[in-house]
């Protein structure tokens, strides 16, 4: 099986690094990657693609926050053990609304009572 | 330098770059696969990698036929003499490792990459990495043994056929010879382990599938090890042809007693040093065809895959 690809536009308005970061969750959605595959090195991808290392460092650091990859010192960075397709969108969903609730100016206590408010309905 | 020995390595550096880039370039086509997102693209980047491994596989020869007419005359002329293989063959991967470095960046402002990781290991076809780990293990087992019989001048092969009779012969690569020549071949290796990280560390031909890409990557890496297998192979020929000389030299005497000449024998040194003389053109010639293999399977390897077009005409 051929590996999935990933795509970026130069020219979107999107940064790279976000394309970079939702692709990679699509194909773990989607069980096209799947948990222990390893992914390219930094350098690697970036040489592929014709961007800065930094780009794609920042869309790795992303999806490691967001629990999607983990970096391992030997193996570098691979899809999370826990990273099944049912699971990534939420994950993703609940990255989101961190940020989302942070740009709000919301506290932590605040923002899991939201949660909780919006789990009762 | 010898201008006959110039010229012929010229003419033979040039014949092997036409050969490797006539073979690189035929225009057959392989079996119908995945059809290439842009032939142009994927024409491009076979010609980059065939005129890459023209280039190198010129120099080889060239070095190899250049190289012994610079080595001064003295007591290292031997060794160095033994070494130019390994040095012809640092030269071939030098001009390889280069031809890697200028394969084009990504242009364009879309741009796409397999989220696969790629290794050396990746990128070598596995027969030609078994082809090289034998020769070398071979190479460094016959080195070990010959530095460990060796007389004690290292140059030699001293035995004792007969009570009455002690003989040695050589040259015999001891240990003079067996530390440079097992350094070489190591340096040779992990040299070797550097190319084809190279091979897999280069930008991902743009236009081209992503098997397409694997498979350019797979013919660069199997031209690489062809050619470093046919330097380690050809060393280990030229040693046990070497050995074998010696050992069957050094086992044979002949002295007289009294007008009776006597003809003695060491079986077991003359049976090794037969035994060299039988394998050593084996293993020329094997590491030969094995190179010749690769790279014929490489340049067909690299043709761009076709689509089946079907035509349809009406009957006017």
């Amino acid at each position: 099986m051929s590996a999935p690809r990933i795509e970026v536009d130069l020219a979107s308005g999107v940064p790279v690094y976000e394309q970079l970061r939702t692709q990679v969750v699509a194909h773990v959605a989607a069980g096209r990657l799947r948990p222990g595959d390893r992914l390219p090195t930094i350098r690697a991808l970036a040489t592929d693609l014709g961007v800065a290392p930094g780009t794609v460092a920042r869309a790795f650091r992303e999806l490691e926050l967001a629990g999607v990859v983990v970096t391992r010192r030997r193996t570098g960075t691979v899809v999370a053990p826990d990273a099944a397709p049912a699971t990534v969108d939420a994950r993703e969903a609940a990255a989101a609304y961190v940020r989302a609730a942070r740009a709000a100016g919301l506290t932590p206590d605040e923002a899991v009572d939201l949660v909780r408010g919006a789990l009762l309905t | 330098m010898n201008l006959t020995v110039l010229l012929l390595a010229l003419a033979v550096a040039a014949l092997v770059a036409c050969l490797v880039a006539v073979v690189a370039a035929r225009a057959t086509t392989s079996a119908v696969g995945e059809v290439a997102v842009s032939p142009a693209a994927h024409d491009r980047a076979r010609r980059h990698a065939a005129t890459v491994a023209a280039v190198a596989w010129a120099v080889l020869p060239a070095a190899a036929l250049l190289l012994p007419g610079a080595v001064p005359d003295g007591p290292g002329a031997g060794v160095a003499l033994g070494c130019v293989p390994a040095v012809a063959g640092l030269a071939f991967l030098l001009v390889a490792a280069v031809g890697e470095r200028t394969w084009p960046a990504p242009r364009g402002t879309v741009r796409g990459a397999a989220l696969s990781r790629r290794t050396a290991r990746d990128v070598a076809p596995r027969w030609t990495v078994v082809a090289l780990l034998t020769w070398s293990g071979l190479l460094l087992g016959t080195l070990l043994a010959t530095g460990v019989t060796a007389g004690p001048d290292g140059r030699t092969v001293a035995l004792q056929p007969d009570p009455l009779v002690s003989t040695a012969a050589g040259p015999y690569p001891g240990a003079p010879y067996a530390v440079p020549l097992a350094a070489a071949t190591v340096l040779l290796a992990l040299a070797t382990r550097g190319v084809l990280h190279l091979v897999a560390a280069r930008p991902a031909v743009a236009g081209v599938s992503t098997d397409d890409d694997a498979l350019l990557r797979r013919v660069s890496g199997a031209r690489v090890v062809a050619g470093v297998q046919l330097v380690v192979g050809g060393t280990l020929a030229a040693v046990l042809l070497a050995t074998g000389r010696a050992l069957r030299s050094a086992a044979h005497a002949t002295y007289g007693v009294d007008g009776v000449q006597t003809e003695v024998v060491q079986p077991v040194a003359d049976a090794l040093g037969a035994a060299a003389l039988v394998v050593a053109p084996a293993v020329a010639l094997t590491t030969l065809l094995l190179a010749l293999t690769a790279l014929v399977r490489s340049s067909r390897a690299a043709q761009p895959h076709v689509a089946v077009r079907l035509e349809y005409r009406t009957r006017g």
